[in-house]
């Protein structure tokens, strides 16, 4: 008994914990948002950056990258749109942003053109983000019981039919949903890709300073890392070419 | 010292000094004429004594009216000899006429041995027999390239003429080579028949008549020095009865231009203008109706590169349907240069009723009389368009669709909706809560169905006591009867018959005993199937033994009934189970 009323004791402070850091967020969220609006982007970059250890999400990286912007530094504001489309791949804005700021970077790599079903299945896998599929599976939970209730109790012959398949059914989309809150877990948080930061990094062969360049990259640019090897990373560009940069020439998203 | 009174009257008054050969021979003789015209004056002779003076002075003097316009010239002459070889100087001759003082320009005589070493003079050139030999050094035929200008800026006009100069008399032009102008923009003159110009050009105390044969103006496109290639003209002299004449060839000098780069600072309106121009832009109505044109005119007077200025690019309203404007130039080439009018009328047909502003539009060019930028500006122009009802496009005339266009690029702006913030990492998906929501259910099916089934194999279990137990409970209390039937109590007797066969079918159905009727008995039977006579016997024996509780059983007797009942039961056993 005392026990429990331990842990319903460190649970309530702790979930009054979060609200308030995110209350504090909050604040900073709207200040930001109205020193923006009065074109103060100093300002606002400042607020947002004070919310940002406090929450996540589409919203605060959406308009950290707009204040960055603003302010004319390209590639942090890239940065923060990509780490915004970590949330909502197919959010418009952000996406309309980025390519205006691509468009102000030095390095144009050509990327692949993707059908109308890749980018409808990306749209689709991501669009409720994983706890939107977590929320789905619960779902589909309940749902797959209680129509195996009605297999099990019901003496009407449709009925138990119509159960028993309906619950299989749900069943088998619980679990495609489940696989589905995996992956778009993985695209948010286990996917990993970086912004070039430095003006002009030479990539090399080898993860060593005294290697060959492969090519040239120019801050802005952004990389999908492979692997890592001490402090090297190795990276692939949308081209497809590969190489070794530095650690400190980049940012991760 | 000579001192000539002279009387004369004109227009402008000239004093030329020539000589007729030059160089001349040791031996030879000259002769030098001191020409005024139009003028009264005394005239200051220069000084003679390097040369001996074989004859004169001799005075001519003439009086002329040509097309109404007197003209008169005296001339003074003298036959001189060279004392030595070498190069000498005859100085200015001077006259003041009315307060002006004339001079004439110093000629170098070049005295060399020998016979006069060039046949000068017409006369001689025309005497002589010899062939001369096509020569680009001619002195007595010269074609020069001549520029207004020899530093310009980018863009600035220059005027070009090429002018031939000759001492021959007869005189037939072949083909004449004009240089190409590399790196410049060309305007002609309008050509005219080349002619003698009236006055003699004197050079370096020769005379030489004069004709323009061609003139540009031409506009450097690029800076640099840029040199004009020189011109080569053939003609043939002295051609006459006797004599088929000579062919000459002569090249002309070939100029350098330098062009300097307009200097940095442009306004940003500048667009290769260069001269000195004046801009005006006007439209006729500043309030209209919808569907109803506006003229809009844009005028640049002015010396210049006319011609290269493009059309104003103003920011009409996207509401205006604005059709490519026209161009009138009214430019005339001359040796001033290129100057005239290029105007743009502009058609302006606004489509919707409002309040419309065409904003202010600058005009840059770079003067070249002050080495400046000076920029002009019209507008803005303010439109009223009132609304058209009897002028509606008809459905049949598809109406020019408004096209919303981008003309500014930005990013879009921020999210201001605080609701859309979530805590940091609180990712539900994958947290105990989610994974309780979704196996939950099934672990609680899974207990659920575990619990009844236990719960119904004990039910079954009591049930199937007492079915077995049916049959012994029933012997029981059939003894019991038995024992009735011996002692010859018949009420009991039948008393114990029907709580036998009610207990036992209770047991055997699973009736409770609080429901146990006839009715109910009968029911179940029904439910589970039992036959007609087993049926039909049941009802038999219940209606007998409550008929018993009433009135003695008479139809009948004890023993038949017990065994009757007994049958029953057995059948019944083997039947429920």
């Amino acid at each position: 008994m005392k026990k429990l009323v331990v842990f319903f004791f460190v649970l309530l402070v702790s979930i009054l914990a979060i609200g308030q850091s995110l209350d504090y967020a909050n604040d900073q969220f709207s200040l930001g948002n109205e020193a923006y609006m009065k074109g103060d982007y100093e300002t606002a970059l400042n607020h947002f950056l004070e919310a940002e250890p406090n929450t996540e999400g589409l919203a605060i990286n959406y308009n950290l990258g707009n204040a960055y912007f603003k302010l004319g530094e390209i590639p942090e504001s890239i940065l923060h749109y990509e780490r915004a489309l970590r949330f909502d791949p197919s959010n418009e804005d952000v996406q309309y942003n980025l390519s205006i700021s691509n468009d102000l970077i030095a390095d144009k790599i050509e990327v692949l053109p993707k059908s109308k079903l890749q980018i409808w299945w990306k749209t689709f896998r991501y669009s409720l983000g994983p706890d939107g599929w977590a929320q789905i599976c619960i779902l589909l939970a309940l749902a797959s019981v209680l129509l195996f209730l009605l297999y099990y109790f019901s003496r009407s012959k449709n009925l138990r039919r119509s159960g028993f398949f309906g619950g299989l059914l749900a069943f088998m989309f619980l679990i495609l949903t489940y696989t589905l809150a995996v992956s778009a877990e993985n695209y948010r948080y286990a996917q990993k890709s970086a912004i070039v930061f430095t003006d002009k990094v030479d990539v090399k062969s080898e993860p060593r300073g005294g290697s060959v360049n492969v090519f040239v990259l120019h801050s802005g640019t952004k990389v999908e890392i492979l692997s890592q090897e001490g402090e090297w990373y190795e990276v692939e560009i949308a081209s497809g070419a590969q190489g070794w940069i530095y650690q400190d020439e980049l940012r991760l998203v | 010292m000579v001192l000539f009174p002279l009387i004369s009257w004109g227009q402008s008054a000239t004093l030329v000094a020539t000589v007729d050969k030059n160089p001349v021979s040791v031996s030879d003789v000259f002769t030098l004429k001191i020409t005024l015209t139009n003028g009264k004056a005394t005239i200051q002779t220069p000084d003679l004594n390097d040369f001996q003076v074989v004859f004169g002075p001799s005075r001519s003097s003439s009086y002329r009216i040509v097309n109404g316009r007197q003209s008169s010239s005296i001339t003074f002459s003298y036959t001189l000899r060279p004392k030595q070889t070498g190069s000498f100087e005859i100085g200015v001759a001077k006259a003041n006429v009315d307060g002006n003082m004339l001079t004439t320009s110093p000629i170098k005589i070049e005295v060399i041995k020998g016979a006069s070493a060039s046949s000068s003079s017409s006369k001689s050139a025309q005497n002589s027999t010899q062939k001369a030999a096509p020569k680009s050094t001619n002195q007595n035929l010269i074609v020069r390239t001549q520029l207004s200008k020899t530093s310009v800026y980018k863009g600035e006009q220059i005027v070009v003429s090429f002018i031939l100069l000759s001492r021959y008399n007869n005189i037939d032009l072949g083909d004449i080579d004009f240089p190409t102008f590399n790196g410049f923009w060309t305007e002609d003159l309008p050509e005219q028949q080349t002619s003698w110009e009236p006055n003699l050009e004197v050079i370096n105390g020769l005379q030489y008549r004069k004709a323009i044969l061609r003139q540009h103006v031409i506009f450097p496109q690029r800076s640099g020095t840029i040199q004009i290639e020189s011109l080569s003209l053939s003609a043939n002299v002295n051609r006459s009865f006797f004599n088929p004449g000579d062919n000459i060839t002569v090249k002309s000098n070939s100029p350098k231009i330098t062009v300097k780069e307009l200097p940095d600072g442009a306004p940003k309106s500048f667009n290769g203008a260069v001269g000195a121009f004046d801009f005006s832009a006007t439209v006729d109505k500043s309030e209209a109706k919808a569907n109803e044109a506006i003229n809009l005119k844009v005028k640049v007077v002015g010396v210049g590169n006319l011609r290269l200025i493009d059309e104003p690019k103003f920011k009409f309203p996207e509401d205006f349907e604005v059709y490519d404007p026209e161009t009138n130039d009214r430019i005339s080439v001359s040796t001033g240069g290129v100057r005239g009018t290029r105007s743009f009328q502009y058609l302006i047909i606004p489509r919707y009723p409002g309040e419309y502003t065409i904003p202010e539009f600058q005009f840059s060019f770079f003067n070249t009389n002050t080495a400046k930028y000076q920029s002009a500006t019209a507008g803005p122009f303010k439109f009223v368009i009132s609304d058209n009802k009897g002028n509606v496009p008809t459905a049949g005339t598809p109406r020019a669709k408004n096209i919303v266009e981008q003309s500014g690029l930005d990013i879009r702006y921020i999210i201001t909706d605080e609701n859309m913030l979530s805590t940091a990492r609180s990712q539900f998906f994958g947290t105990s809560l989610f994974w309780a929501g979704s196996v939950g259910p099934f672990a609680l099916l899974l207990v659920f169905l575990i619990y009844r089934r236990r719960k119904e194999a004990q039910y079954k279990d009591v049930r199937g006591r007492k079915k077995r137990g049916a049959g012994r409970m029933a012997q029981k209390r059939l003894k019991a009867a038995q024992a009735a039937l011996k002692s010859g109590d018949s009420q009991v007797f039948y008393q114990e018959i029907f709580k036998g066969l009610y207990g036992y079918l209770g047991d055997k159905l699973g009736i409770p005993i609080g429901q146990l009727s006839r009715q109910k008995i009968l029911l179940e039977l029904q439910r589970n199937g039992a036959q007609e006579a087993i049926f039909n016997d049941v009802t038999y024996v219940i209606d007998t033994c409550e008929m018993a509780r009433f009135a003695p059983v008479t139809e009948v007797s004890d023993e038949v009934f017990y065994k009757r009942t007994a049958e029953l039961i057995e059948n019944l056993e083997g039947r429920l189970k």
